[in-house]
């Protein structure tokens, strides 16, 4: 039998930081002004009318674009997980605010060696935020952003990947196969073994501990649902395409055969490496789902929730946990199994052109795998975050015999490992010393500052954006973008609503040939004007 | 591996390169690697150990977001 063709991977993320003023205290923290002030660094264009003025006279941060003009935040901040969202015309990302966090949002890449560099990118820009906001404060009231998934205090954020899948796949998972869900969140479950960033204790209740694996883990209370913010669920279902509307005169639409997997399981990582194989891997993992090729109750947990708390406190990997199959296996030996069954199916190249670079992200997998299986610290320090941070704090330990895993001191050196400013994180160090791996280039890191991936909807977003006169911007979205034109008498929108069109082969020869943004909006735009 | 005792194992380890539980390598080229790897860092943990940590822990309270 065929197997079903698999789509390609696209990938973007929607990352939380924590955010704070130094000194400050009050009993919800200081991120609303915190964020706010940074957000005020960041050009772009508004995402939905909402024209506020970057007070200061600052020079912004460098996620390119225009400045745009108007009046104050909007002071109606109708709903708190969505204020002052502007997009990035330099790449296509975005930024704004979700209660109380600065958020960034990658564009969209098919490549996750592109998607660690669009990060790192996206955190120099926030990172050249903080340098302009700080500027303008008094030193004893700095700005401080971790890059990092829970406050310690109990209050997690999230770092959240989107990834395109099949439709068909996407209902598999959630309403027709029970064996695909529970066989992606065993393989996610285990997975934390290199994406977690580590982090000193426990919280929402969870057994006490020196130093877990995950700093998500604790927060982790049921198996799937749509929520996020509370009993938070491993594989969340929220169905939110944004490949345009369900039904349009009772056609097909793209929603019809695209969803999107909103991944709100991992921690931040500032490890290339780490983040490599965090997207790299499930790009993979999905594209099998996609395949119809998951599922095997060798390789599902009988209780992954339990599995979950129980490896991120498994510093050694020697706890088994129980699979459906009666097997009892710990958190390296379940991912060697996948990596397994995933070895098989890129050598029957059925990843298809799916997953770009899939051998190289299976080697590398391979490879991190046989360090974790030989306990080499040394050797997982220089490419996982919670491998380095426990170097880190060990070492601080051994060189201060007064600290202990209980100390205040060592809490704050687990919350500035992920410190964006270069002088103040842990991580940061390491990485100019280059003890940190690097398997993409400094400057890939430096384009998506300014650029926007050539092979998604992004390029379009970016170039449409570049072109345009703000004024004519009435709103942008992941797959739309509104226009007033001729003096506001014309109203036309350009639906970007396939993510996997729109690249850079399709629509450069619009913007190169010296048309005028009317004409480009009119040659994008389906239809009348509307 | 949480005890003071077996830190002090794993810290020694990195310093000097060798791998956990087997493993090779140059046992030279590991012990400078495991040193660099410690000194990048010290600057960077004095100053942070100098900082008032409760004033810092109480500032970093966040909304749960999401």
């Amino acid at each position: 039998m065929k197997r079903p063709t698999v789509l390609p991977k696209l990938c973007g993320a929607d990352v939380e930081v924590a955010n704070f003023v130094d000194g400050a205290w009050s009993p919800s923290g200081s991120g609303r002004e915190a964020s706010r002030a940074l957000l005020r660094e960041i050009r772009g264009i508004p995402g939905r009318n909402e024209r506020w003025t970057r007070t200061g006279g600052g020079n912004g941060s460098e996620g390119g674009g225009v400045r745009v003009r108007g009046g104050e935040p909007p002071a109606a901040e109708d709903d708190p997980r969505d204020i002052g969202r502007v997009f990035l015309s330099g790449n296509g990302g975005c930024a704004y605010i979700d209660l109380d966090h600065l958020e960034l949002c990658l564009p969209e890449v098919l490549d996750a060696r592109e998607h660690v560099a669009a990060w790192h990118a996206m955190l120099r820009i926030a990172r050249s935020a903080l340098r302009s906001a700080n500027a303008r404060r008094e030193p004893e009231r700095k700005i401080r952003i971790l890059v990092n998934s829970s406050d310690g205090l109990g209050h997690s954020y999230g770092a959240h990947l989107d990834l395109l899948v099949a439709r068909r796949a996407y209902e598999d998972i959630f309403d027709r196969r029970m064996q695909y869900l529970l066989w992606l969140a065993s393989y996610m479950v285990s997975s934390i073994v290199f994406t977690g960033q580590g982090k000193v204790g426990s919280e929402n209740g969870a057994p006490a501990t020196d130093f877990q694996i995950s700093q998500r883990a604790d927060f982790f209370e049921c198996l799937v649902g749509p929520q996020t913010t509370y009993r938070r669920p491993i594989v969340n279902s929220r169905d939110e395409a944004l490949v345009g509307g369900w039904i349009r005169g009772g056609a097909l639409t793209l929603r019809d055969f695209m969803a999107r997997m909103h991944v709100i399981f991992y921690d931040s990582t500032l490890a290339y490496t780490a983040a490599l194989l965090k997207v790299g891997v499930y790009q993979i993992v999905l594209a099998m789902i996609e395949a119809g090729l998951a599922g095997g109750t060798d390789l599902i947990l009988e209780d992954p929730l339990a599995a979950l708390r129980l490896w991120s406190r498994d510093l050694e990997f020697r706890r088994p946990a129980r699979l459906l199959s009666g097997e009892r296996l710990t958190a390296v030996e379940l991912q060697l199994r996948f990596r397994e069954n995933a070895a098989r199916f890129a050598e029957r190249d059925e990843c298809g052109g799916a997953v770009p670079g899939a051998k190289e992200i299976l080697d590398l997998w391979g490879e991190t795998l046989e360090r974790l299986e030989r306990r080499d610290l040394s050797a997982l320090a220089p490419r996982v975050d919670w491998a380095l941070k426990l170097s880190i704090l060990r070492g601080a330990m051994d060189a201060h015999p007064k600290l202990d895993w209980r100390s205040p001191k060592m809490k704050m050196l687990d919350h500035l490992y992920s410190s964006l400013d270069p002088d103040e994180g842990l991580f940061w160090p390491y990485d100019r010393a280059g003890r940190v791996e690097k398997p993409i280039s400094e400057s890939s890191i430096e384009r998506f500052m300014h650029e926007p991936p050539c092979g998604t909807r992004a390029f379009t977003r970016a170039m449409l954006l570049r072109r345009a006169d703000p004024e004519t911007v009435e709103s942008v979205d992941w797959d739309s973008i509104r226009f007033r034109l001729s003096d506001g008498a014309v109203r036309r929108t350009v639906r970007l609503w396939n993510p996997l069109g729109f690249g850079r082969s399709a629509t450069e020869p619009l913007f190169r040939n010296g048309s005028s943004i009317e004409e480009i909006v009119r040659n994008l735009a389906e239809g009348p004007p509307v | 591996m949480e005890t003071r005792e077996k830190r002090r194992e794993e810290a020694a380890a990195i310093r000097t390169g060798t791998p956990g539980d087997g493993g090779g390598g140059d046992l030279g080229s590991l012990r400078e690697a495991g040193a660099h790897l410690l000194r990048a860092g010290d600057e960077a943990i004095r100053k942070v150990l100098s900082m008032d940590s409760e004033k810092f822990l109480e500032a970093t309270r966040q909304e749960g977001g999401e």
